[in-house]
């Protein structure tokens, strides 16, 4: 049976979503609110507060995502990448007007479909005593086995550490606090194991990481970092007495082993696995984040990039030094870190009697305040909502979605059997009301048919 | 020598708890999350990996296996904590499975009765 995760960041909307689990009376009490007032502001405050309050640590892991797509290039890059992919399906429907009959399928290109799984294929670092080996594993079960998104759910997890004591941490004490619950945690046992030290592991973990995905090939570039610090010792890197100078330091030797790329080398025509392997400096970052600006991350790079002497950069710092924005004994963060809240983020409560229409959908302030470039002065706020529409609607039908959509009352409508709009958020309490069947029309200049078999053109939409 | 243990995310996590609290670092145990989509995500178990350093260790391990029919309100709580509400179900024990990995890349299948017979070879 399929397992969804109470809370995840999607790389492609920078939006983080939220389940919440409870049982108290604050729950029940926003529970029935979700039933008889969904829209009243209170509700929404309430859900808000609630989950600031009850999830706080959790909500600090999915923060350092939102931080580390803002500034991890490769991250930018892949979700720039990702974005062209989810609007794909959109863009062929409206340039190929056919009859296409339900439900919808296509068919990625390879090298694409390839890209597109890039940060989840297994390998396993085999360290021999005179060289280190990677080599693609089988499965992702096995001893010694990663995939990049340890190693970015391990960096999230030592921010969410540093935040709860706000302070830099010790190795056993962090090996303790993983015990607690499931938490991501072999990247740390398998540095632990080889560097010989929980200390040392907690300490390089996630400033390996941070140089890592400043390259084209993260994983590849994490184990040349782990190559060097094996060849020259551990305690030669442990001694640097910054953060920042031994983040420099990998950085010179992945520069030295890699070279750097150049903005002409990363481009969105073609798949991840045409880049060239290098370091992408500071200078093709902001370039990608010029080129393509439609990202809900676009405003926080900026910002961090660009900003102002007291605005701009602390969302690098914050992932150096969790410490300085979280201070345990106040629930709230530094103050000026709340710029680089997450873009958007989607509240609902786990029970079954939650109406997916009360989902409490937040926006930065950030993106109010911040106009996309070239889109007659929209802000960020507008254009994130229609991408949030866009990427649940594909992403549901990409995943086969067919069939009754049970999570709609409206069964007499002509799309409840379509297995089109399984992903639409928001269900009015009249059929007549919901904005599907127009979204669908506008992003692909189709519409059901009248036996509801297929999609058919929509002429009068037709540019 | 790696046992491999695969099964229900629920029944993992108490597994985890258990192999933890009775036997700590000696374990060497690996939890292995799902890694299945793009999206970044809380994690969920899908297989623990322990070493069999020694009798002792599968005897322990055996045991351990064993007292989880006892626990299936414990289990149970997990579930629910896990899932998504409108999946919720009484909850119900899976078989494990399991598997012994030499090291070496060789692996191969073996039962519970098996591990009697694994604490002698360790020995």
């Amino acid at each position: 049976m399929e397992r969804r995760p109470h809370s995840y960041v999607d790389p492609v909307t920078s939006c983080v979503h939220l389940t919440l689990r409870g049982g108290d009376d604050e729950f029940d009490g926003l529970l029935g609110a979700a039933r008889s007032s969904p829209t009243d502001p209170s509700f929404k405050k309430g859900l808000f507060a609630y989950s600031h309050r009850v999830h706080r640590s959790l909500l600090r892991h999915e923060w350092a995502h939102v931080l580390q797509l803002a500034t991890y290039p490769a991250l930018y890059l892949r979700a720039a990448r990702s974005a062209r992919v989810m609007v794909g399906p959109g863009v062929f429907l409206s340039t190929n007007p056919d009859r296409y009959p339900l439900p919808l399928r296509f068919q990625m290109d390879a090298e694409w479909q390839l890209s597109s799984m890039l940060s989840t294929i297994p390998f396993r670092a085999v360290v021999g005593e005179h060289d280190i080996r990677t080599e693609v594993a089988k499965s992702n079960v096995g001893r010694g086995i990663l995939t990049e998104r340890d190693l970015l759910e391990e960096d999230a997890t030592v921010f969410q550490y540093r935040a709860e004591i706000s302070g830099p941490g010790l190795g056993r004490a962090y090996r303790n606090w993983l015990r607690e619950q499931p938490r991501y945690s072999r990247l740390f046992s398998f540095l632990g194991l080889h560097f010989g030290s929980a200390d040392a592991a907690l300490r390089l973990l996630p400033v390996m990481v941070r140089a890592a995905f400043r390259t084209t090939r993260p994983l590849e570039s994490f184990l040349k970092i782990f190559g060097t610090i094996m060849h020259e010792g551990v305690d030669f890197f442990v001694d640097v007495p910054t953060d920042e100078d031994l983040e420099d330091l990998f950085l010179i030797d992945l520069r030295s082993k890699l070279g750097a790329v150049t903005a002409d080398d990363l481009s969105m025509q073609k798949p991840e696995s045409g880049d060239p392997q290098g370091v992408i400096e500071e200078e093709p970052f902001l370039s990608l984040i010029d080129r393509f600006p439609q990202l809900s991350i676009s405003p926080l790079s900026n910002l961090d990039a660009r900003g102002a002497t007291g605005k701009g950069g602390l969302a690098r710092e914050a992932l150096r030094h969790p410490e300085r924005f979280f201070d345990r004994r106040d629930p709230e963060p530094r103050e000026d870190l709340l710029a680089y809240w997450p873009p958007a983020m989607t509240i609902s409560l786990d029970h079954p009697d939650f109406p997916r229409g009360a989902t409490l959908l937040a926006l930065s302030p950030l993106l109010h305040e911040t106009v996309v470039p070239g889109l007659d002065g929209r802000t960020y706020a507008e254009w994130t909502q229609s991408v949030l529409k866009n990427r649940m609607l594909w992403r549901e039908v990409l995943a086969g979605a067919a069939g009754v959509n049970s999570r709609c009352p409206h069964s007499a409508c002509g799309y409840h059997e379509s297995g089109l709009c399984h992903g639409w958020m928001t269900v009015p309490a009249k059929a007549d009301d919901c904005e599907f069947p127009q979204f669908l029309s506008l992003i692909t200049k189709h519409r059901l048919s009248t036996d509801r078999t297929a999609l058919e053109p929509a002429p009068e939409l037709e540019a | 020598m790696d046992l491999i243990i695969q099964g229900q995310p629920a029944e993992l996590e108490w597994l985890r708890k258990e192999i933890d609290r009775e036997l700590g670092p000696q374990a060497q145990l690996e939890a292995v999350p799902s890694q299945d989509s793009e999206e970044m995500n809380e994690p969920l178990l899908v297989a623990l990996i322990v070493a069999l350093g020694g009798p002792v260790i599968v005897e322990s391990i055996k045991g351990i296996l064993e007292r989880r029919y006892q626990h299936l309100e414990e289990i149970r709580h997990l579930d629910l904590q896990q899932r998504e509400s409108e999946m919720r179900h009484q909850y119900e024990m899976t078989e494990l499975q399991l598997r012994l990995a030499d090291g070496e890349g060789e692996e191969r299948r073996i039962t519970e009765q098996d591990l009697e017979d694994l604490a002698a070879d360790v020995a």
